[in-house]
């Protein structure tokens, strides 16, 4: 895990939002999968570990580029959320 | 990307299932103007929106809109839940009941389905943040008559949550219009200009926000032949007059006096010893060519010139 995030501190933006997507579509793949088959403990541990690196991630990148949901917003004295471009925009994709 | 909360934005708890009730609230689902169609509208306008701001606005308000439209579906789920067929029946639900059984879907009280018409896009973003606010406010009535209706406190209490929402909401949009779309140099030209011969002089909210917006996104939303837009509607009536001299002011001057007496009578006066008066002041007014005209226009759109002169003196 530890070496994870020390890659992930050096990605740029691009290459930290690709990871993003990259282990959120496992985190809803996975949940989804998990929705009818509830006993799967290799599925429990898959979800668990794409659910941490979604969690490090989203932090990491709304601490360097800004917030991508609103639970990472954490504003200090500006707010970001409405003013960085939005998705249609080419902006976070 | 959206993701789900497990949990409602204000929390339902109905133990009086009351199937009369939840067809009038139903309206609030799929009516016309129901939560599903302000999510929608607001959902939709957001790409067109010239304004990150008010981009950020419509995002955030039609998410809000979606938990609504959860916790309608909650109370209606809620208050029909249990029911027999027979109870259904006699709270006039029937018609409801034998399409969908207890299930949720989106229909006005009256019995009519969902229709994207209730809502309108129109890719201008005066037009739609219009559309928005004109929307909060139909919301907002209904939930006023929903509660005229409605008595019981459980069902009250999420109702008037909800009502105090659409007056949040119709805040923001207030605010989106007039801060992003209403600003611009130009627009303070025109409006707070000392000008005499400004015909708005008390009207500057959302004189000319076309105009601003063309300045800031680079390209013009309105068509060739319109210079200036105005949001007001309509044909403005005013009233211009000139009037020439602008001010009359007092003045002082002297008339000649000299040999308006008789001199015989002079000679017989107690006041021959003292110097003849051939002058007296008068004040007065300055009397000059008047002359007025009046220009008016009403909604009649038909113009009326009266032009006054009068000469005097």
């Amino acid at each position: 895990m530890m070496c994870q995030m020390n890659q992930l501190s050096q990605m740029n933006q691009e290459q930290l939002l690709n990871f993003i997507n990259v282990v959120s579509f496992q985190v809803i793949d996975t949940q989804l999968y998990l929705d009818s088959h509830t006993q799967d403990e290799e599925a429990i541990g898959h979800f668990n570990y794409y659910m941490d690196l979604r969690r490090n991630a989203l932090q990491l990148y709304a601490d360097q580029f800004g917030p991508l949901t609103i639970d990472t917003a954490n504003p200090t004295n500006c707010w970001k959320w409405a003013e960085q471009p939005w998705p249609w925009e080419g902006g976070n994709c | 990307m959206w993701n789900y909360e497990k949990r409602l934005e204000y929390p339902v708890n109905i133990t009086r299932p009351n199937a009369k009730i939840a067809q009038i609230i139903m309206t609030q689902y799929g009516g016309p103007d129901g939560e599903m169609g302000a999510s929608l509208r607001y959902l939709s306008q957001r790409y067109s929106m010239p304004y990150r701001k008010v981009t950020g606005i419509l995002t955030d308000i039609g998410t809000e809109e979606l938990a609504h439209l959860e916790m309608i579906a909650a109370i209606v789920r809620q208050l029909t839940k249990g029911l027999s067929a027979e109870e259904l029946e006699a709270a006039g639900f029937a018609p409801y009941y034998v399409d969908h059984t207890a299930g949720i879907w989106p229909t006005a009280a009256a019995g009519i389905p969902f229709n994207a018409c209730e809502f309108q896009s129109k890719g201008d973003a005066i037009t739609d943040l219009f559309e928005d606010m004109a929307a909060e406010q139909k919301a907002r009535t209904t939930y006023d008559n929903i509660l005229r209706l409605v008595k019981d406190p459980e069902v009250c209490d999420p109702i008037r949550f909800l009502r105090q929402r659409e007056i949040v909401h119709f805040q923001r949009f207030g605010e989106a219009n007039r801060e992003e779309c209403g600003k611009g140099k130009y627009k303070f030209k025109r409006c707070y200009s000392p000008d005499v011969f400004s015909f708005q002089p008390f009207f500057c909210l959302y004189s000319v926000p076309h105009a601003t917006i063309a300045s800031k996104i680079g390209f013009r939303l309105y068509p060739v032949s319109v210079k200036v837009y105005s949001t007001r509607g309509g044909t403005s009536g005013y009233t211009f007059r000139v009037s020439n001299p602008l001010s009359s002011i007092e003045r002082k001057f002297a008339v000649k006096t000299f040999c308006d007496t008789f001199p015989i009578d002079f000679f017989n006066s107690p006041n021959r010893f003292v110097p003849s008066s051939k002058s007296r002041i008068i004040n007065t007014f300055q009397r000059s060519l008047i002359s007025i005209s009046v220009v008016s226009t009403g909604q009649a759109g038909k113009f009326l010139s009266i032009k006054i002169l009068i000469s005097s003196q």
